[in-house]
């Protein structure tokens, strides 16, 4: 016991000296999340809610040809403009316009005849950005539409309501954090990455880099036994993960606070509490996190030759989520029983607003902390091989 | 004192020792001697016991060291082949680290540092960061740190190999005065002049297998030449030159 408690006081010390991973393990990785996630979300929300009020400007073909359509489309804020060039296809094909609106020569004729009249819309679906506008513009279309066809029936005699047997009314019960969270759905992913980055460097520097270096031949002859080194440096990989995951989560409950989320009608609940809560929630995967890679770091020969393994070590916190993105998973207590998957369906229950039951919170502690003994285990029996010395 | 009786080790299908037998008593300096290869850190290596043999057995201290791998380890300080020191610790923090692992309780291990310091010369670095030491200042750090807990018995893997020639003699020093502390000190070497300069036995070692032993005296004598470099050629084998 003393000597396990003297290789993570060690370790602990040792690391905090080397200012570089620290700064990536503890500064640049849990923070880099936050930032870039505020950042992308604030412009996400405050460009739809701008879009929502700004007018469009829609170049037309032919717009003396129908002046009634020209002016609703006015009153529904789409500035019509004169289209200049020549061929409106060519000049969409070009990108000089973004899309232009097309009045045939006969639409005026067929109007009146009461038969279909044509307009054409020409742009590159292919172009993301223009997904919004495009929907505007043919919403607005089909409203004149739909306004044209009831006038019609209702002047000969007939009521417009027939065209529309059935009403269907939506009645969204998802609350502000519940839609906030098909924006927030990947912060688990986040959080559980830079839980495993923050302890990374370490477990790989004191199994890997100390063979490197030569000094772990040195320290096998010392009395303190493999499991008392192992053990010791477990722990202090562990404690860097808890910095990490304390770190993040604060960060994402600061950043969160400058995001305009009720723009879009959305919230986060990631406040000081839940915070918290979602802190001791994520507390047992810092062991089994450390516990990997320590493993990794226990049969890779050098520094180098441990990040290599690196894809692997982060390919455990993207697993839930890929599972989670094929196949959307209920926070039952199945689920929250099975180590990482339960972390990542217990954070999105914290983040939904949601509480959770003592239980699931106790099982999924618990089946975390069994595996994470597991494969400390399976470290040891690393350890104790004749081939740790390389 | 170190007693090896017999030591065999198989690496998968490569025999690196085949029944090597030594003595190292105390108050005096055995050398292995061998070319690269020949098994002498991995007789070393199970004697510090990071290796288990296949077979034989190793006592320090009449401690059966595969039996009571923790209380041999008490008993003997060991310097393995290019060992590392830990570059963001001061040379007193790495002895002091080894120091708490052999569980040495505070007080006395500040003061066993103190005279480590001294008796070593490492004054003017040993709060400076290891990293930037130089192979000598890390050599005198890591052998301080093998000998934190007093063990009687020294294994010394190499210790002269990288160091120039000032540093060597400083070593050299070091070593005779263990002897004459009364310590046993067993350590290995590929260089010729270096055992026959320290060494009061010398155990010739190539292929896995001791070819000869005894005084530099007596190897000269057995081997029937007075040149000692002639001697342990000879006692090698003529493969081991050509190669």
């Amino acid at each position: 016991m003393r000597a396990l408690w003297t290789v993570f006081s060690k370790e602990c010390v040792d690391h905090v000296r080397d200012r570089r991973s620290l700064f990536s393990a503890l500064l640049f990785g849990p923070l880099l999340g936050p930032v870039l996630f505020g950042i992308m979300m604030g412009a996400a929300i405050t460009m739809a809610a701008d879009d929502v009020e700004k007018a469009l400007e829609v170049p037309v073909v032919g717009a003396e040809r129908a002046p009634e359509l020209i002016a609703f489309l006015r009153e529904n804020r789409i500035d019509v403009v004169e289209f200049e060039g020549e061929d409106p296809r060519a000049a969409v094909e070009a990108g000089e316009e973004d899309y232009v609106l097309r009045v045939d020569e006969g639409y005026r004729e067929s109007f009146r005849a009461g038969r279909p009249a044509s307009i054409g819309l020409y742009a590159d679906r292919s172009r993301q950005r223009l997904a919004g506008d495009l929907r505007r513009i043919e919403s607005t279309v089909n409203g004149y539409q739909r306004k044209i066809g009831q006038l019609r029936l209702m002047s000969r005699g007939v009521d417009g309501r027939l065209m529309q047997p059935i009403v269907l009314e939506e009645v969204d019960v998802s609350t502000p954090e519940a839609r906030g969270l098909l924006m927030a759905g990947m912060l688990p992913y986040f959080i559980l990455l830079s839980v495993m980055m923050g302890g990374f460097s370490l477990a790989i520097d004191t199994t890997a880099g100390e063979r490197e270096r030569g000094s772990l031949e040195p320290l096998l002859t010392t009395a303190a036994s493999r499991a008392a080194i192992l053990g010791g440096k477990l722990l202090a990989t562990a404690l860097f993960c808890l910095a990490a995951l304390a770190i993040v989560l604060t960060a994402f409950s600061i950043s969160f606070r400058f995001v305009p989320l009720e723009l879009a009608d959305m919230a986060i609940a990631l406040d000081a509490r839940a915070a918290v809560t979602a802190f001791w929630v994520v507390a047992p995967f810092t062991v089994l996190g450390a516990a990997i890679m320590c493993l990794v770091a226990s049969f890779t020969r050098s520094f180098k030759e441990a990040q290599t393994w690196l894809s692997v070590v982060l390919f455990v916190p993207i697993l839930p989520a890929v599972i989670h993105f094929i196949r959307p998973f209920e926070p039952t207590l199945l689920n929250l029983a099975v180590p990482v998957l339960g972390q990542h369906v217990a954070l999105l229950e914290i983040l939904a607003a949601e509480t959770l039951s003592p239980a699931a919170v106790i099982v999924n502690a618990g089946s975390t902390l069994v595996l994470a003994g597991l494969v400390a285990c399976a470290a040891w029996l690393f350890y104790r091989r004749e081939g740790l010395l390389g | 004192m170190i007693e090896v009786e017999g030591l065999s080790k198989h690496f998968g299908k490569v025999r690196a020792l085949e029944s090597v037998s030594l003595n190292a008593p105390d108050g005096r300096i055995t050398g292995l001697l061998g070319p690269n290869g020949a098994g002498k850190s991995t007789t070393l290596r199970i004697v510090s016991s990071v290796l288990r043999a296949d077979q034989g057995r190793v006592r320090v201290d009449g401690i059966d060291v595969a039996r009571e791998p923790t209380r041999a380890r008490r008993a003997m300080g060991v310097l393995p082949h290019d060992s590392g020191l830990y570059p963001r610790l001061s040379g007193r923090e790495n002895i002091a680290y080894y120091g708490r692992l052999n569980g040495l309780e505070p007080d006395w291990l500040a003061e066993r540092i103190d005279a480590l310091v001294e008796k070593l010369e490492m004054g003017e670095f040993a709060d400076r960061p290891a990293r930037g030491y130089s192979q000598g200042q890390r050599l005198k750090t890591a052998l301080a740190r093998a000998m934190v807990h007093d063990p009687r018995n020294l294994i010394l893997d190499e210790p002269t190999s990288g160091l120039d020639v000032m540093a060597t003699r400083a070593m050299r020093d070091v070593i005779r005065r263990l002897r004459a502390e009364g310590h046993c000190v067993l350590f290995s070497s590929h260089v010729m002049q270096e055992v026959a300069a320290l060494c009061d036995s010398i155990v010739i070692i190539a292929h896995g297998r001791v070819v000869a032993e005894g005084s530099p005296q007596a190897l000269r004598e057995q081997m029937g030449t007075e040149d000692l470099e002639e001697a342990f050629v000879r006692a090698i084998g003529p493969d081991e030159v050509s190669a």
